[in-house]
Protein backbone atom coordinates (compact mmCIF):
# COMPACT_ATOMS: atom_id res chain seq x y z
CA UNK A 1 0.00 0.00 0.00
CA UNK A 2 1.20 3.44 -0.67
CA UNK A 3 2.43 4.99 2.46
CA UNK A 4 1.71 8.62 1.14
CA UNK A 5 -1.98 8.50 0.19
CA UNK A 6 -3.11 4.92 0.91
CA UNK A 7 -3.97 3.54 -2.81
CA UNK A 8 -3.14 0.04 -3.62
CA UNK A 9 -2.78 1.11 -7.16
CA UNK A 10 0.80 3.29 -7.11
CA UNK A 11 2.52 0.70 -4.73
CA UNK A 12 4.47 -0.95 -7.41
CA UNK A 13 5.34 2.31 -9.43
CA UNK A 14 6.19 4.18 -5.93
CA UNK A 15 8.77 1.81 -5.17
CA UNK A 16 10.84 2.37 -8.27
CA UNK A 17 10.45 5.86 -8.71
CA UNK A 18 11.39 6.70 -4.71
CA UNK A 19 14.36 4.70 -5.26
CA UNK A 20 15.80 6.51 -8.26
CA UNK A 21 14.94 9.48 -6.39
CA UNK A 22 12.89 11.27 -8.37
CA UNK A 23 9.06 12.18 -7.36
CA UNK A 24 6.04 10.41 -7.89
CA UNK A 25 2.87 11.43 -9.42
CA UNK A 26 -0.07 9.57 -8.85
CA UNK A 27 -1.83 9.20 -12.04
CA UNK A 28 -5.06 8.14 -10.63
CA UNK A 29 -7.62 10.74 -9.71
CA UNK A 30 -10.10 9.54 -6.73
CA UNK A 31 -10.36 11.60 -3.78
CA UNK A 32 -8.47 10.45 -1.08
CA UNK A 33 -10.18 10.79 2.75
CA UNK A 34 -6.37 11.64 4.75
CA UNK A 35 -5.01 15.00 5.89
CA UNK A 36 -1.78 15.57 4.17
CA UNK A 37 -0.59 17.84 7.34
CA UNK A 38 3.13 15.94 7.12
CA UNK A 39 5.83 17.54 4.95
CA UNK A 40 5.46 16.21 1.27
CA UNK A 41 8.74 16.41 -0.77
CA UNK A 42 6.70 15.03 -3.70
CA UNK A 43 3.75 17.53 -5.19
CA UNK A 44 1.64 17.03 -8.11
CA UNK A 45 -0.99 14.68 -6.06
CA UNK A 46 -4.26 15.21 -7.71
CA UNK A 47 -5.77 14.90 -3.67
CA UNK A 48 -8.85 16.02 -2.07
CA UNK A 49 -7.41 17.14 1.45
CA UNK A 50 -10.28 18.55 2.33
CA UNK A 51 -11.94 15.75 3.99
CA UNK A 52 -11.74 14.73 7.74
CA UNK A 53 -8.46 14.39 9.37
CA UNK A 54 -6.55 11.61 11.37
CA UNK A 55 -3.47 11.52 13.12
CA UNK A 56 -0.34 11.08 11.23
CA UNK A 57 2.74 10.79 13.76
CA UNK A 58 5.38 13.67 13.96
CA UNK A 59 7.47 13.14 11.38
CA UNK A 60 11.24 13.32 12.49
CA UNK A 61 14.99 12.86 11.50
CA UNK A 62 16.76 10.25 13.48
CA UNK A 63 21.02 11.01 13.05
CA UNK A 64 22.37 7.79 12.96
CA UNK A 65 25.87 7.62 11.12
CA UNK A 66 25.90 3.79 11.35
CA UNK A 67 28.01 1.42 8.85
CA UNK A 68 25.71 -1.21 7.59
CA UNK A 69 28.35 -3.64 7.44
CA UNK A 70 29.10 -3.46 10.99
CA UNK A 71 26.90 -6.32 12.30
CA UNK A 72 29.22 -8.53 9.89
CA UNK A 73 32.53 -6.27 11.40
CA UNK A 74 31.64 -6.99 14.78
CA UNK A 75 31.57 -10.92 13.59
CA UNK A 76 34.88 -10.84 11.74
CA UNK A 77 36.38 -9.01 14.96
CA UNK A 78 35.03 -12.28 16.92
CA UNK A 79 36.67 -14.62 14.13
CA UNK A 80 39.62 -12.85 14.47
CA UNK A 81 40.05 -13.12 18.12
CA UNK A 82 39.43 -16.45 18.15
CA UNK A 83 42.11 -16.92 15.13
CA UNK A 84 44.60 -14.44 17.18
CA UNK A 85 44.65 -16.48 20.09
CA UNK A 86 45.06 -19.66 18.80
CA UNK A 87 48.04 -18.13 16.75
CA UNK A 88 46.62 -18.53 13.51
CA UNK A 89 47.76 -16.47 10.63
CA UNK A 90 44.64 -16.34 7.95
CA UNK A 91 44.63 -14.86 4.32
CA UNK A 92 41.25 -14.07 2.26
CA UNK A 93 42.37 -15.25 -1.00
CA UNK A 94 40.18 -12.96 -3.59
CA UNK A 95 39.68 -13.36 -7.67
CA UNK A 96 37.86 -14.03 -10.50
CA UNK A 97 36.45 -17.27 -11.21
CA UNK A 98 38.89 -19.08 -12.96
CA UNK A 99 41.96 -17.27 -11.89
CA UNK A 100 43.42 -20.67 -9.89
CA UNK A 101 42.85 -20.36 -6.57
CA UNK A 102 42.16 -24.22 -5.94
CA UNK A 103 45.08 -25.47 -7.94
CA UNK A 104 47.30 -22.73 -6.59
CA UNK A 105 46.18 -24.24 -3.06
CA UNK A 106 46.23 -27.96 -4.07
CA UNK A 107 50.22 -26.81 -5.34
CA UNK A 108 50.51 -25.04 -1.98
CA UNK A 109 49.08 -27.71 0.11
CA UNK A 110 51.34 -30.37 -1.06
CA UNK A 111 54.69 -27.76 -0.87
CA UNK A 112 54.36 -27.16 2.57
CA UNK A 113 52.76 -30.17 3.88
CA UNK A 114 55.77 -31.25 5.58
CA UNK A 115 56.39 -27.14 6.78
CA UNK A 116 53.38 -26.01 8.22
CA UNK A 117 49.96 -26.89 9.84
CA UNK A 118 47.56 -25.69 7.41
CA UNK A 119 43.45 -25.48 6.82
CA UNK A 120 41.32 -24.70 4.40
CA UNK A 121 38.23 -23.40 4.08
CA UNK A 122 36.48 -22.31 0.71
CA UNK A 123 33.51 -20.67 -0.86
CA UNK A 124 31.11 -21.76 -3.58
CA UNK A 125 27.82 -20.81 -4.45
CA UNK A 126 27.13 -24.39 -4.98
CA UNK A 127 29.18 -27.94 -4.74
CA UNK A 128 32.06 -29.20 -2.92
CA UNK A 129 33.93 -29.85 -5.85
CA UNK A 130 36.41 -27.44 -4.98
CA UNK A 131 37.10 -29.14 -1.36
CA UNK A 132 37.25 -31.98 -2.94
CA UNK A 133 40.02 -31.65 -5.00
CA UNK A 134 41.81 -30.14 -2.11
CA UNK A 135 41.14 -33.09 0.34
CA UNK A 136 43.58 -36.19 0.55
CA UNK A 137 46.53 -33.47 1.52
CA UNK A 138 46.88 -33.98 5.19
CA UNK A 139 45.00 -30.67 5.57
CA UNK A 140 41.66 -30.26 7.10
CA UNK A 141 39.05 -28.76 4.33
CA UNK A 142 36.03 -27.30 4.58
CA UNK A 143 33.84 -26.41 1.84
CA UNK A 144 31.19 -23.38 2.50
CA UNK A 145 28.07 -23.06 0.18
CA UNK A 146 26.99 -19.67 -0.30
CA UNK A 147 24.15 -20.75 -2.27
CA UNK A 148 22.34 -17.37 -3.87
CA UNK A 149 25.43 -15.31 -2.12
CA UNK A 150 28.21 -13.90 -3.93
CA UNK A 151 30.64 -13.54 -1.27
CA UNK A 152 31.33 -15.02 2.01
CA UNK A 153 30.61 -13.07 5.25
CA UNK A 154 32.01 -13.21 8.77
CA UNK A 155 29.22 -14.92 10.17
CA UNK A 156 29.08 -17.58 7.51
CA UNK A 157 32.47 -17.84 7.87
CA UNK A 158 32.45 -18.60 11.62
CA UNK A 159 30.95 -22.37 12.28
CA UNK A 160 33.18 -23.74 10.03
CA UNK A 161 36.57 -22.04 11.92
CA UNK A 162 36.63 -25.26 14.79
CA UNK A 163 35.70 -27.80 12.40
CA UNK A 164 39.06 -27.26 10.21
CA UNK A 165 41.13 -25.33 12.87
CA UNK A 166 43.60 -27.50 15.27
CA UNK A 167 46.26 -27.69 17.65
CA UNK A 168 48.76 -27.30 15.06
CA UNK A 169 46.95 -25.30 12.47
CA UNK A 170 49.58 -21.95 11.98
CA UNK A 171 47.80 -21.12 8.42
CA UNK A 172 44.31 -20.49 7.42
CA UNK A 173 43.36 -20.13 3.39
CA UNK A 174 40.23 -18.84 2.83
CA UNK A 175 39.28 -19.20 -0.68
CA UNK A 176 36.33 -16.72 -1.49
CA UNK A 177 33.48 -16.86 -3.40
CA UNK A 178 35.24 -16.56 -7.29
CA UNK A 179 33.97 -12.64 -7.69
CA UNK A 180 36.27 -9.24 -7.68
CA UNK A 181 33.60 -6.99 -6.35
CA UNK A 182 31.62 -8.32 -3.93
CA UNK A 183 33.82 -10.38 -1.46
CA UNK A 184 36.24 -7.00 -1.36
CA UNK A 185 33.77 -5.44 0.83
CA UNK A 186 33.43 -8.27 3.80
CA UNK A 187 36.15 -8.30 6.27
CA UNK A 188 36.16 -12.07 7.28
CA UNK A 189 38.56 -11.68 10.41
CA UNK A 190 41.19 -12.50 8.05
CA UNK A 191 44.58 -10.87 8.95
CA UNK A 192 45.04 -9.59 4.87
CA UNK A 193 43.10 -10.20 1.67
CA UNK A 194 45.12 -11.70 -1.50
CA UNK A 195 44.40 -10.95 -4.68
CA UNK A 196 45.03 -13.25 -7.86
CA UNK A 197 45.08 -12.41 -11.10
CA UNK A 198 45.84 -14.50 -13.73
CA UNK A 199 47.70 -13.68 -17.44
CA UNK A 200 44.87 -14.27 -19.19
CA UNK A 201 42.79 -11.95 -18.28
CA UNK A 202 44.59 -8.60 -18.69
CA UNK A 203 47.17 -6.41 -17.18
CA UNK A 204 44.39 -3.41 -16.24
CA UNK A 205 42.31 -6.02 -13.50
CA UNK A 206 44.13 -3.50 -10.34
CA UNK A 207 42.31 -0.52 -12.27
CA UNK A 208 39.14 -1.86 -13.44
CA UNK A 209 38.62 -3.17 -9.23
CA UNK A 210 40.31 -1.20 -7.25
CA UNK A 211 38.33 -1.75 -4.14
CA UNK A 212 40.04 -5.22 -3.91
CA UNK A 213 43.26 -4.36 -5.05
CA UNK A 214 43.62 -0.89 -2.98
CA UNK A 215 43.15 -3.25 -0.43
CA UNK A 216 45.48 -6.36 -1.07
CA UNK A 217 48.59 -5.70 0.16
CA UNK A 218 49.92 -9.17 -1.74
CA UNK A 219 48.69 -10.15 -5.35
CA UNK A 220 49.61 -13.22 -6.91
CA UNK A 221 50.03 -13.15 -10.93
CA UNK A 222 49.33 -16.44 -11.63
CA UNK A 223 49.56 -19.21 -14.75
CA UNK A 224 52.88 -17.16 -16.39
CA UNK A 225 53.01 -20.57 -17.98
CA UNK A 226 50.81 -18.88 -20.39
CA UNK A 227 52.49 -15.54 -21.08
CA UNK A 228 54.45 -16.66 -24.02
CA UNK A 229 51.56 -17.28 -26.15
CA UNK A 230 49.49 -14.15 -24.73
CA UNK A 231 50.72 -10.25 -25.41
CA UNK A 232 50.74 -10.32 -21.89
CA UNK A 233 53.15 -7.31 -20.34
CA UNK A 234 54.40 -7.92 -17.06
CA UNK A 235 56.07 -4.55 -16.15
CA UNK A 236 52.66 -2.84 -16.94
CA UNK A 237 50.66 -5.14 -14.86
CA UNK A 238 52.79 -4.79 -11.83
CA UNK A 239 52.42 -0.89 -12.59
CA UNK A 240 48.70 -0.95 -12.66
CA UNK A 241 48.82 -2.98 -9.17
CA UNK A 242 51.32 -0.58 -8.02
CA UNK A 243 49.40 2.76 -8.96
CA UNK A 244 46.57 1.17 -6.34
CA UNK A 245 48.31 0.26 -3.88
CA UNK A 246 52.38 1.30 -3.90
CA UNK A 247 53.48 -1.19 -1.49
CA UNK A 248 52.01 -3.82 -2.55
CA UNK A 249 54.07 -7.54 -2.63
CA UNK A 250 53.65 -8.87 -5.67
CA UNK A 251 54.49 -13.01 -6.72
CA UNK A 252 54.38 -14.12 -10.30
CA UNK A 253 53.84 -17.99 -10.82
CA UNK A 254 52.79 -20.95 -12.14
CA UNK A 255 50.87 -23.59 -10.13
CA UNK A 256 51.58 -25.69 -13.30
CA UNK A 257 55.34 -25.67 -13.94
CA UNK A 258 56.18 -25.05 -10.73
CA UNK A 259 57.89 -21.25 -11.65
CA UNK A 260 57.84 -19.04 -8.78
CA UNK A 261 56.45 -21.05 -6.27
CA UNK A 262 59.36 -21.40 -4.28
CA UNK A 263 59.11 -17.96 -3.25
CA UNK A 264 55.63 -17.85 -2.27
CA UNK A 265 55.59 -20.90 -0.16
CA UNK A 266 58.92 -19.65 1.61
CA UNK A 267 56.79 -16.52 1.62
CA UNK A 268 53.69 -18.32 3.94
CA UNK A 269 56.02 -20.18 5.95
CA UNK A 270 57.61 -16.16 6.64
CA UNK A 271 54.26 -15.42 7.77
CA UNK A 272 54.03 -17.30 10.77
CA UNK A 273 57.39 -17.84 11.79
CA UNK B 1 25.24 -8.09 -6.04
CA UNK B 2 26.62 -7.89 -2.49
CA UNK B 3 23.80 -4.70 -2.22
CA UNK B 4 20.90 -7.26 -1.87
CA UNK B 5 22.75 -8.73 1.47
CA UNK B 6 23.63 -5.35 2.65
CA UNK B 7 20.26 -3.56 1.92
CA UNK B 8 18.83 -6.45 4.30
CA UNK B 9 21.65 -5.41 6.82
CA UNK B 10 19.63 -2.02 6.64
CA UNK B 11 16.27 -3.28 7.15
CA UNK B 12 17.16 -5.15 10.41
CA UNK B 13 19.39 -2.22 11.58
CA UNK B 14 16.21 0.51 10.71
CA UNK B 15 13.94 -1.69 12.12
CA UNK B 16 15.71 -1.58 15.44
CA UNK B 17 16.23 2.19 15.44
CA UNK B 18 12.50 2.31 14.55
CA UNK B 19 11.63 0.07 17.39
CA UNK B 20 13.17 1.89 20.07
CA UNK B 21 12.04 4.83 19.11
CA UNK B 22 8.70 3.64 18.50
CA UNK B 23 8.39 4.94 14.65
CA UNK B 24 5.29 3.79 12.72
CA UNK B 25 6.73 4.58 9.07
CA UNK B 26 9.79 4.80 7.32
CA UNK B 27 9.43 7.84 5.20
CA UNK B 28 13.51 8.63 4.21
CA UNK B 29 16.39 6.71 4.63
CA UNK B 30 19.63 8.62 3.76
CA UNK B 31 22.39 7.02 2.90
CA UNK B 32 26.64 7.67 2.04
CA UNK B 33 28.46 5.56 -0.11
CA UNK B 34 32.47 5.77 -0.29
CA UNK B 35 33.94 5.78 -4.02
CA UNK B 36 36.08 2.36 -2.24
CA UNK B 37 32.92 0.72 -0.68
CA UNK B 38 32.48 -1.74 -3.02
CA UNK B 39 29.33 -0.35 -3.38
CA UNK B 40 26.81 1.24 -6.23
CA UNK B 41 24.31 3.57 -6.51
CA UNK B 42 22.54 1.48 -9.11
CA UNK B 43 22.10 -1.86 -7.73
CA UNK B 44 21.68 -0.25 -4.21
CA UNK B 45 18.53 1.50 -5.70
CA UNK B 46 17.14 -1.81 -7.36
CA UNK B 47 17.85 -3.65 -4.17
CA UNK B 48 16.70 -1.18 -1.23
CA UNK B 49 12.75 -1.62 -2.72
CA UNK B 50 12.93 -5.53 -3.05
CA UNK B 51 14.75 -5.96 0.83
CA UNK B 52 11.97 -3.86 2.35
CA UNK B 53 8.99 -4.78 0.73
CA UNK B 54 6.57 -6.38 3.70
CA UNK B 55 8.91 -5.00 6.53
CA UNK B 56 8.22 -1.96 8.81
CA UNK B 57 10.57 0.27 6.21
CA UNK B 58 8.16 -0.62 3.20
CA UNK B 59 7.55 2.43 1.25
CA UNK B 60 10.13 4.44 1.98
CA UNK B 61 12.19 6.43 0.19
CA UNK B 62 15.76 5.90 -0.70
CA UNK B 63 18.45 8.88 -0.95
CA UNK B 64 21.99 8.08 -1.67
CA UNK B 65 24.85 10.38 -1.53
CA UNK B 66 28.29 9.63 -2.71
CA UNK B 67 31.51 10.27 -0.91
CA UNK B 68 34.16 10.88 -2.89
CA UNK B 69 37.92 9.01 -2.19
CA UNK B 70 39.85 11.21 0.21
CA UNK B 71 43.70 10.72 0.46
CA UNK B 72 46.49 12.54 2.89
CA UNK B 73 49.59 12.85 0.65
CA UNK B 74 52.34 11.42 3.05
CA UNK B 75 54.90 13.36 1.09
CA UNK B 76 53.16 16.88 0.21
CA UNK B 77 51.07 16.25 3.35
CA UNK B 78 47.94 17.62 1.07
CA UNK B 79 44.37 16.17 1.55
CA UNK B 80 42.92 16.09 -1.85
CA UNK B 81 40.23 13.83 -4.00
CA UNK B 82 41.99 11.21 -6.40
CA UNK B 83 40.25 10.47 -9.43
CA UNK B 84 39.25 7.12 -9.46
CA UNK B 85 40.75 4.16 -10.26
CA UNK B 86 43.98 6.08 -9.83
CA UNK B 87 44.90 6.39 -5.90
CA UNK B 88 47.28 9.25 -5.71
CA UNK B 89 47.28 12.77 -4.44
CA UNK B 90 45.99 15.19 -6.69
CA UNK B 91 48.54 17.92 -5.97
CA UNK B 92 52.19 16.32 -6.06
CA UNK B 93 50.88 12.31 -7.53
CA UNK B 94 52.79 11.04 -4.86
CA UNK B 95 51.33 7.22 -4.45
CA UNK B 96 52.25 7.38 -0.92
CA UNK B 97 49.03 8.23 0.52
CA UNK B 98 46.80 7.01 3.49
CA UNK B 99 42.74 6.80 2.86
CA UNK B 100 41.13 8.79 5.44
CA UNK B 101 37.68 8.93 3.95
CA UNK B 102 35.43 7.24 0.83
CA UNK B 103 35.71 3.63 2.09
CA UNK B 104 32.34 3.57 4.18
CA UNK B 105 29.25 2.46 3.27
CA UNK B 106 26.54 4.41 6.28
CA UNK B 107 23.33 5.08 7.17
CA UNK B 108 23.47 8.86 7.99
CA UNK B 109 19.98 9.17 8.96
CA UNK B 110 16.08 7.89 9.20
CA UNK B 111 12.88 10.31 8.77
CA UNK B 112 10.52 8.44 10.62
CA UNK B 113 6.75 9.13 11.28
Amino acid sequence: MCRDCGCEAGNERIFEKHALGTPHHHGHDHAHPHDHDHEHHHHDHPHDHSHHHHEHGQRRTIELETRVLEVNDAAAKVNRDWLAEREVMTVNLISSPGSGKTFLLEKTLEGLRDRLGMAVLVGDQQTDRDAKRLEGKGTPVAQIETYSSCHLDAQRVAPYLEQVIGEQTRLLFIENVGNLVCPAAFDLGEHFKIALLSVTEGEDKPLKYPVLFSDSPVVVITKTDLVPHLDWDMAQCKKHIRRIRPDAKIFELSAKTGEGMGAWLDYLVGLVE
Amino acid sequence: MHELSLAMNMVEQIERVMKEEGAQTLVRVKVEIGALSGVEREPMAFCFPVAIRGTALEGAELEVKEVPLTVKCLDCDASTHPEMPFIQCQDCESAQVQIVDGRDFKITSIEVE
